[in-house]
């Protein structure tokens, strides 16, 4: 157990639990939070697992912990770990079942005042047009080798198929596509399970979400970004459905006796790893490539019938209704980067689980619209709460590995949720503070109750007075779909 | 554990956790598949069944539970519903017969079985686990 005498204080939104702390650890682990997240995180197993996290051969740096954490299995919810792509591991339970679950801004001119009388039928629409909810839905009848193209070429294959303009591939992250896939690694179950899920949105905590822009913090940034008071946006949250999750089953699996062969010393068996350099390493690591473009192209599909429903339903009121892409982002994922640790440059393996590249200005992954003011990074909220748009910062190079929170955070079980809220009642709630609701189901809407997560803006907060984020706009839900 | 078998869903901050017992192993994994199917709040059709086997072989009690959960999230995606018909479990290997139905409604989606904290307790007349979910 982990007790705040254990913590020693760096500054008022930075902490650290040093690596004498239990036998076996090989990193520090450090803690972005205000004091009172920090109190709060101590309720739960979250910096427990952060800890756990601490044994994994061949750390570099510190293990981080982002404000929005949370406990999860294995590794935490909003935690960022760098292993050395030489010596060190990679952990699929460290990166997730849903691989490159992850989030894309698309803003347009459209001004909330000129379209809040097609708000209703805008999410009706949006409804009708992208499946959500369990199971199939998407794109239909598409063959094996189209998906093989789909795990190879992610965001492209939607290009080349229609799905996608060239702005919307230069301004997401990896340009929608890791170059290290290898659909012989994949298993033919999530194949199966791949073919039916493309252009989906799932269920559990993912969404689609109209809002405006409520308050600019930046004005240089969000100009940059296409990003003006006012305008109306969509935020789109999703994964690699059951294609990344019977991946990262497979793996997780594999990886049973992969960890006893190397003799890993691991306090949770959810940790299971394999050198990367290892032939089963590079498997794992092929094969989540394909997830994590599957994902892209997913979410850019989805973009792309939301891009087609929002100017058919905005048309007949507002003038040039189209939807542009700010960015698109991974924050499940394990990313082959070169970062500075000391006065040595080292290629790492970042797996970041429920964290968000948070790339600073001139960095070369950053597209070059951006090279000035940093990676744009998407923080949602939780329905009725703000959601945040910050830039990457030099300081977030140095501390965390490039890295910032994801969103929120959960503070409540589900299983709390479902004592505490009731969907009708909650759902005349957030109706009366302007925001009209589509849910998959009621059940799943109250274990996403608003109530469940963390103050989105202390968690912002955080992140901003520890110099890893900036914040540049601030967006206002109106409408939100629950998958 | 008022009952010699059964499930109950146990508290967890952001994904989901059962807990399953039963006086024999057998019976805690059959409680462990009724408890994913009501914590995903799946209904199936009354079509005439279908029918399946499943054979599985861990290296451990432990990971032969992650194996067979993860059998019937599989079949869940595929839109089935399969209740154990017939279970044996021996030597860490399990044979089973699964009568099936086609699933109707889910309210909640299981991403994975996960081996978080996962550790098959023996004690006298009684099998006990806890198993994290990712939602």
């Amino acid at each position: 157990m982990i007790r705040l005498t254990d913590i020693q204080k760096l500054s008022d939104f930075e902490w650290m639990i040093p690596s004498t702390f239990r036998q076996g650890m090989k990193a520090n682990v450090h803690i972005i939070a205000s004091g009172s997240i920090l109190q709060k995180s101590l309720e739960d197993q979250a910096l427990e697992q952060a800890v756990n996290a601490a044994f994994l051969p061949g750390l570099v740096g510190e293990v981080l912990v982002m404000p929005d954490v949370h406990q999860g299995y294995g590794f935490p919810i909003g935690g960022v770990a760098a292993t050395n792509v030489e010596s060190g591991v990679i952990s699929p339970g460290a990166i997730g079942y849903d691989i490159n679950c992850g989030v894309r801004l698309l803003a347009s001119h459209v001004n909330i005042r000129d379209a809040e009388a097609s708000i209703h039928e805008l999410l009706n629409a949006l409804y009708s047009a992208i499946p959500s909810g369990l199971g199939r839905g998407g794109l239909s009848g598409l063959q094996r080798k189209q998906l093989e193209k789909i795990m190879q070429e992610g965001s492209s294959w939607a290009k080349q198929n229609g799905y996608a303009e060239s702005s919307d591939l230069e301004l997401t992250e990896d340009l929608g596509k890791m170059g290290k896939a290898d659909p012989s690694k994949v298993s033919p179950r999530a194949v199966e399970r791949g073919l039916q899920q493309v252009g989906s949105l799932g269920a559990g905590n993912h969404f689609i979400e109209v809002s405006k822009v409520e308050e600019i913090y930046d004005q240089d940034a969000a100009n940059v970004m296409g990003l003006f008071k006012d305008c109306l946006c969509i935020m789109i949250h999703s994964g690699s459905r059951g294609f990344g999750h019977q991946i990262c089953t497979d793996y997780v699996q594999k990886f049973q006796q992969i960890s006893k062969k190397y003799a890993f010393s691991l306090p949770d068996r959810e940790l299971a790893c394999a050198p990367l350099a290892s032939a089963e390493g590079q498997a794992y690591l092929g094969a989540m490539c394909c997830a994590a473009n599957y994902a892209f192209c997913n979410r850019q599909v989805m973009a792309h019938l939301a891009r087609q429903t929002f100017e058919r339903v905005l048309t007949k009121n507002c003038k040039h209704p189209y939807l542009y892409m700010v960015y698109g982002l991974a924050h499940n994922i394990g990313k082959l980067e070169e970062h500075r640790v000391g006065n040595e440059k080292i290629k790492v393996c970042v797996h970041r689980k429920g964290a968000t590249r948070a790339f600073g200005p001139g960095e070369p992954e950053v597209p070059m619209k951006f090279k000035k003011i940093g990676q744009p990074v998407l923080i949602p909220g939780s329905m009725g709460t703000f959601s945040w748009v910050l830039t990457g910062t030099a300081a977030a190079m140095q501390k965390t590995f490039g890295s910032s929170c994801h969103g929120a955070g959960r503070v409540y079980s589900r299983k709390g949720a479902r004592k505490l809220f009731r969907g009708e009642q909650l759902m005349q709630e957030l109706q009366e503070k302007g925001i009209d609701i589509f849910a998959g189901s009621m059940r799943g809407l109250v274990e996403e109750a608003p109530q469940v997560y963390k103050d989105v803006d202390e968690v912002v907060e955080s992140v901003v007075r520890a110099d890893i984020a900036k914040k540049v706009v601030k967006l206002r839900p109106i409408a939100v779909i629950k998958g | 554990m008022t009952t010699k078998q059964g499930f109950k869903e146990i508290e967890h901050t952001a994904d989901a956790a059962l807990h399953v017992w039963g006086t024999t192993l057998t019976e805690m994994f059959q409680q462990a598949a009724l408890g994913i199917y009501a914590m995903a709040g799946a209904q199936a059709d009354d079509s005439s069944p279908i029918h399946r086997s499943i054979h599985l072989e861990a290296d451990d009690l432990e990971t032969l539970m992650v194996n067979f959960l993860s059998e019937l999230l599989f079949f869940l995606d595929e839109g089935f519903l399969f209740q154990v018909a017939a279970l044996q479990i021996n030597q860490n290997k399990l044979d089973g017969e699964l009568s099936g139905s086609r699933v109707v409604q889910i309210q909640k989606e299981i991403k994975a079985v996960t081996f978080h904290d996962l550790q098959i307790i023996r004690s006298e007349n009684c099998f006990q686990t806890s198993i994290v979910l990712d939602i």
